[in-house]
């Protein structure tokens, strides 16, 4: 039709005129075609294809760094972890958490503990406060010792006796002693303390 | 208008429907990362303690070990050996055994004493004392660590941390360089200082 009017009226149309009919001849068939697409009244859609992949793809990659992770620790004002310079990542084990508030094992708090960061002496071997066994805890950790000693007898592989202990760098000294000796009591022979990576030497 | 009609489911069957998948992504994403630790968590390693007093005899055709003692106390450290004269290895004078020591029943013995620097521990002077003592014994690795009752878990693990790896150089005059410092790499593998702790009992 735009060839018909330049050879029919070459002299009486200008070259700007055909070409500005010939666009809005254009964009009323393009209009034309994307209103016998439209969806019918009432629906509509988004494109969220790009956004799935995005999603999906973070998704993955959260799984796979939350499993990989033997050891959690939800820190707290109650347990704040010390800073170190170790690159040691931790194994699965049994845990001991020493929180400001008491001793938790496997998630159960077996003992509490005083605004000192001691154990009262009602709790140790023979309520004697200089005892070093602290009976709850001795208890939990032979039930977890034994349980251990069961499921490596059964997947013919030697109990190894590793406890991660997880203290708040707070913990007096003494208190941390206790805690070990009593883990020693309930056949556990190795140990590993729980710290921050990333701590700086000598400050 | 057959034709028409064609088209229009042709076009329904294309659109896949991932509103409720969205819904549960999008509720799954939070959900890990609030389950998820930013912070990485490493561990240290230590031995059993050695809590009993009284220990069975050595050998006496072995050498005697060295047995390092390294004590936290609210003033400073506390550096002793029972298997050899570390005064004089060290070139200091023994220091009067601190008054909790007699009480506990211990025998006052020599000791080097590196006194806190300001409110601060002394973990440099540890650091330079304690590769004087591994030159002298190169064959020991375990050092006994104890600590007064009260003192916190964090400046433990900080002593660790100063007497595990042997740094590039083996003496630092201030605490800035002993910071910055990186361990000394022996054929890609850290050389090692004294890096077996064995805890002993805390005194009450």
């Amino acid at each position: 039709m735009v060839k018909l009017n330049k050879s029919q009226s070459d002299h009486e149309m200008s070259r700007e005129e055909i070409i500005s009919e010939w666009v809005a001849q254009q964009a009323q068939a393009h209009r034309q075609e994307r209103k016998s697409r439209r969806l019918p009244e009432g629906e509509a859609t988004v494109t969220i294809n790009s956004l799935m992949d995005a999603m999906t793809i973070i998704l993955v990659f959260l799984l796979m760094n939350y499993s990989i992770d033997p050891l959690r620790v939800d820190s707290s004002d109650d347990l704040k972890l010390p800073p170190s310079t170790t690159d040691i990542n931790p194994e699965p084990s049994a845990t001991v958490t020493i929180t400001a508030k008491g001793i938790v094992v496997n998630d159960e708090m077996v003992a509490t503990l005083s605004a000192d960061g001691e154990v009262d002496k009602t709790k140790k071997l023979g309520g004697d406060e200089t005892a070093l066994q602290i009976q709850p805890l001795f208890e939990a950790l032979n039930e977890e010792a034994s349980r251990q000693k069961e499921v490596s007898r059964l997947a013919g592989s030697r109990f190894d006796g590793l406890l991660t202990v997880i203290a708040h760098g707070e913990t007096p000294y003494r208190l941390v002693t206790e805690v070990l000796y009593t883990a020693g009591q309930a056949e556990f022979s190795k140990y590993k303390f729980a710290v921050l990576k990333g701590g700086q030497r000598g400050t | 208008m057959a034709r028409s009609k064609k088209k229009t489911i042709s076009t329904e069957i294309e659109d896949l429907n991932l509103v409720p998948i969205m819904n549960l992504v999008v509720c799954l994403i939070p959900m890990v990362l609030v389950g998820m630790s930013l912070v990485k968590i490493g561990v240290i390693n230590v031995n059993a303690p050695r809590f009993g007093m009284g220990q069975a005899e050595p050998d006496p055709d072995e050498e005697k070990p060295l047995g390092l003692t390294v004590a936290i106390a609210e003033d400073g450290f506390r550096l002793t050996a029972t298997g050899a004269d570390i005064n004089t290895e060290l070139g200091e004078t023994p220091a009067a055994p601190p008054a909790g020591d007699a009480a506990a029943g211990m025998p006052p013995q020599p000791g080097v004493f590196i006194p806190k620097n300001g409110d601060v521990y002394n973990y440099t002077d540890l650091y330079n004392k304690l590769v004087v003592l591994k030159d002298n014994h190169a064959d020991e690795t375990i050092v006994n660590l104890t600590a007064d009752a009260k003192i916190p878990f964090k400046f433990v693990i900080k002593v660790m941390d100063a007497m595990r790896f042997r740094l590039e150089a083996d003496t630092y005059q201030d605490a800035e360089s002993f910071t910055a410092a990186s361990p000394k790499m022996e054929a890609n593998k850290q050389e090692l200082l004294w890096p077996d702790v064995v805890f002993a009992v805390a005194k009450q």
